[in-house]
């Protein structure tokens, strides 16, 4: 299996583990807007993994099953836990992704379309974090550079 | 004249005082040596650039606006140190260091579509090369759509 191939079940293995983790943080946001984001950012990491999974078995490989569970992600204590947590996922999901890109970007023929995924999947994830991170640390709400 | 002559000669340059003419000459060599620098990596600097320049025009806003941009310059300033950084391996591109025209005040509105467009660029200039820059454009671009969603 070529580095590629593993970046890529890398970004699939960070989509598993956002749903699962805002699965595991929504119950202790104390605001109903917070919540309702919180499904919301699931829901897309939803569609994501989904996706990425159809396009690995696509390329002809087998995509990685997820975790039954993810004790790095507990404890989740209250709510300032459960945004920081929120932006810790982005942050490993736009990681993953663009590593993914960095080695799709050397390649001389990546797997059509994964370079566009991924740029799309980063910069989702920066979205979402600055969301989170509005609210979990409003001093720093940006990074210069998603992903490193 | 023989090897060792133009070692003299040149010794004898340097003792004469044109050391700095001779490193010149060294450096325009060594430049002249360079592969030329990707046009998407000065213009991926030209518009950080400019984006500094009209938040720097930018005056007034509450004070969590003012917050915003204070992040948001330092953002692309350091988006700027970097493709600086990756343009030094390049023979240097006279537009890279150009002044720039003197920039317009924006109001945050035209300031947030400034750096949703400056996204879709750098993702698209990203796209159109290969190598580690392309990953850097890449996350350059993903930190300005955050910019965007940060003034909405």
């Amino acid at each position: 299996m070529s580095a590629l191939d593993d970046a890529w079940q890398v970004a699939l293995g960070a989509e598993q583990q956002a749903v699962f983790g805002y699965d595991l943080l929504g119950p202790r946001l104390d605001t109903s807007a917070e919540s309702d984001r919180a499904r919301a950012c699931q829901d897309q990491h939803a569609i994501l993994r989904d996706s990425t999974s159809s396009a690995i078995v696509a390329a002809g490989r087998g995509p990685v099953a997820p975790a039954a569970d993810y004790p790095a992600l507990y404890p989740v204590a209250d709510a300032q836990a459960a945004r920081r947590l929120a932006v810790r996922l982005e942050e490993d999901c736009a990681a993953a992704w663009r590593y993914l890109y960095a080695l799709a970007a050397v390649q001389a023929t990546p797997p059509q379309g994964l370079r566009a995924a991924a740029q799309t999947a980063l910069t989702s994830s920066a979205v979402r974090a600055t969301r989170w991170r509005l609210a979990a640390q409003p001093a720093s709400p940006t990074v210069a550079f998603p992903g490193i | 004249m023989s090897r060792r002559g133009v070692l003299l000669s040149g010794l004898a340059v340097l003792a004469a005082g044109g050391g700095g003419v001779a490193i010149g000459a060294l450096q325009h060599l060594h430049t002249a040596e360079l592969p030329p620098a990707p046009a998407e990596l000065v213009a991926a600097l030209a518009a950080e650039r400019s984006l500094i320049a009209s938040i720097d025009a930018t005056t007034g806003g509450s004070p969590s606006v003012r917050a915003a941009l204070v992040h948001v310059r330092a953002d692309h300033a350091a988006h700027q140190d970097a493709l600086r950084a990756a343009l030094a391996t390049y023979r240097p591109a006279a537009s890279a260091s150009a002044s720039l025209p003197p920039a317009a005040a924006l109001h945050l509105a035209e300031l947030r579509a400034a750096e949703a467009q400056a996204s879709t660029r750098a993702a698209a200039r990203a796209a159109a090369i290969t190598g580690r820059t392309a990953a850097l454009l890449a996350s350059i671009s993903a930190c300005e759509a955050s910019h965007a969603e940060l003034l909405a």
